[in-house]
């Protein structure tokens, strides 16, 4: 039974090591030896700080830990995942930006060791007779991890959810003004009421007609609108003009650096629509007062247009989710959470690129780039 | 609502807390064609102070509240509410399809769990069984 047992633990494909109080290794299993390119009993009785110095410094904290309360929530990190995972499913606003998941406490999630990163659990691998043994079962996550943040990245995961979410939120309220007035007009007869009802549901179909529009420019282009040569410099004042509509101009200051001769090839309602939203965005970032600066270069093959706003910054955890689509920091009725994704859409579609920096009480940058000659 | 009601102000008052002026407007225009007498808030925030407004906290008889709100969302409004006032029924009413989130609402003690765009019909028929149940006080 005995043999059975460390055949199976020599075997799995998790990693498993065995350390003493002061770190030194008393065990490991093959996965161990394979992942450091060794046999496993090279390892036994050698101190972990000769065997790995990195992976020695990250596990020294939770040593510590441990030693200083043997009951450490980190011995379990695993089991307590399990159950919050089973049947824990926590209420919370689909469209409330997710904080990062983390323990709760500040254990780290994973452990990095030879480049590879690994969810962790700590055990009680102590014979019982005093001596504090401590089991470290690791389980290898690179890959998944790696996918999950390239998808997250191009919005994909996080961004089909908050798809899903932002089209079930923005049609259905709409849709609920327009079914619960068309209902009071069956109920009413007085013409006045009527007619305000009507104009209710004429509004809020506009809103629809709006969101469906902003979501198939977010699809194909529709394939009939032609490129031609366009003056930036031009498009770039008309779309000022354009977001500059619903602002106080007296509180504002709009900065023009161009220093662009090279017309662009696009459709030029796309392009403005690009620029507009970037503009919009910024005018709203800032509540409509302080500094708008525009900046355009040439950039040897193409333009770089830098847009930058004195507002409030973007916190580093939206950073990444900014460009998915209805992910939205504004207010109700303020923003779909389609303008950014739209402006990324576009400028790829372009062959371009968009990038943003952002600092939270220091505004922000997006730049971006278009080649002048896409073919 | 009998005249006996109205007069106790036990159901007296239905408080809706939602974002979205349309939608509070529809909300308002079922509930007081049926006779109910509604409070409105804009988010929890707001719905939380109101419900400390005057006899607001006594004549409440029902919460109907959306999910996605800024300041304080439904959620977070609804965990506050079945806290401070855990006899008042809530309902809520939203744009999210969501049977996940309904499920673990109705643990935290919500009644009913409607979709936008929810006919008047059933959200009255809905407002009235919720009302017509025993109100479960909880002598904290």
């Amino acid at each position: 039974m005995e043999e059975l047992l460390k055949r199976i633990l020599m075997n799995v494909p998790d990693v498993i090591l065995v350390f003493d109080e002061n770190m030194g290794i008393e065990f490991v299993n093959t996965a161990f030896g394979r992942l450091m390119k060794k046999r496993t009993r090279d390892f036994f009785g050698a101190p972990l700080a000769d065997v790995d110095a990195a992976f020695h410094e990250s596990l020294t904290p939770l040593f510590q830990r441990i030693q200083k309360n043997p009951q450490d929530p980190i011995m379990r990190t695993f089991r307590e995942k399990r159950e919050a995972t089973s049947g824990g499913y926590q209420a919370r606003d689909p469209l409330a930006p997710a904080l990062a998941e983390g323990n709760a406490d500040d254990s780290p999630r994973v452990l990095t060791l030879r480049g590879d990163i690994f969810t962790y659990q700590f055990f009680d691998a102590g014979p019982g007779d005093g001596d504090l043994k401590i089991g470290l079962a690791l389980s290898k996550v690179t890959d998944e991890k790696e996918l999950l943040e390239r998808l997250t990245q191009t919005g994909s995961v996080s961004g089909l959810d908050t798809l899903a979410a932002g089209v079930a939120h923005e049609m259905n309220n709409p849709l609920f003004s327009i079914t619960g007035h068309a209902e009071a007009i069956l109920d009413e007869t007085g013409i006045d009421k009527i007619q305000a009802y009507a104009e209710k549901i004429r509004g809020s179909s506009r809103r629809i007609a709006k969101i469906v529009a902003d979501l198939s420019g977010y699809a194909r282009g529709k394939g009939n609108e032609e490129k031609k040569k366009i003056d930036l410099v031009e498009t770039l004042d008309s779309a000022v003009k354009i977001a500059l509509i619903h602002f106080d101009e007296n509180e504002l200051t709009v900065e023009r650096n161009y220093a662009v001769l090279s017309p662009v090839e696009a459709v030029p309602e796309e392009l403005q629509r690009i620029f507009t939203n970037l503009f919009e965005n910024a005018l709203q970032a800032m509540d409509g007062k302080g500094t708008l600066s525009i900046t355009a270069s040439e950039t040897g093959d193409g333009v770089q247009i830098r847009v930058q706003d004195t507002g409030s910054g973007i916190s580093r955890k939206y950073l990444s989710r900014i460009f998915n689509p209805f992910f939205t920091t504004k207010g109700q009725g303020k923003g779909t959470g389609l303008g950014l994704n739209v402006v990324r859409k576009l400028v790829k579609k372009y062959g371009g690129d968009i990038e943003v920096e952002s600092e939270p009480g220091k505004g922000a940058i997006f730049s971006v780039t278009l080649p002048c000659n896409s073919e | 609502m009998g005249i006996i009601d109205k007069v106790s102000g036990v159901h007296g008052k239905i408080m809706i807390i939602e974002d979205e002026e349309e939608v509070r407007e529809i909300l308002k225009l079922h509930l007081e064609s049926a006779g109910y007498e509604v409070i409105e808030a804009e988010d929890g925030e707001k719905a939380i102070e109101k419900m400390k407004e005057g006899s607001n906290l006594l004549r409440v008889g029902l919460i109907i509240t959306d999910i996605r709100m800024p300041k304080i969302n439904g959620v977070e409004a609804i965990e506050y509410l079945r806290e401070h006032a855990p006899s008042k029924p809530i309902m809520v009413v939203t744009g999210y399809p969501d049977t996940d989130l309904a499920i673990s609402l109705m643990q935290k003690g919500v009644k009913e769990y409607l979709v936008k765009p929810v006919e008047k019909e059933k959200l009255l028929e809905k407002v009235k069984a919720v009302l017509a149940e025993e109100q479960n006080f909880d002598y904290v």
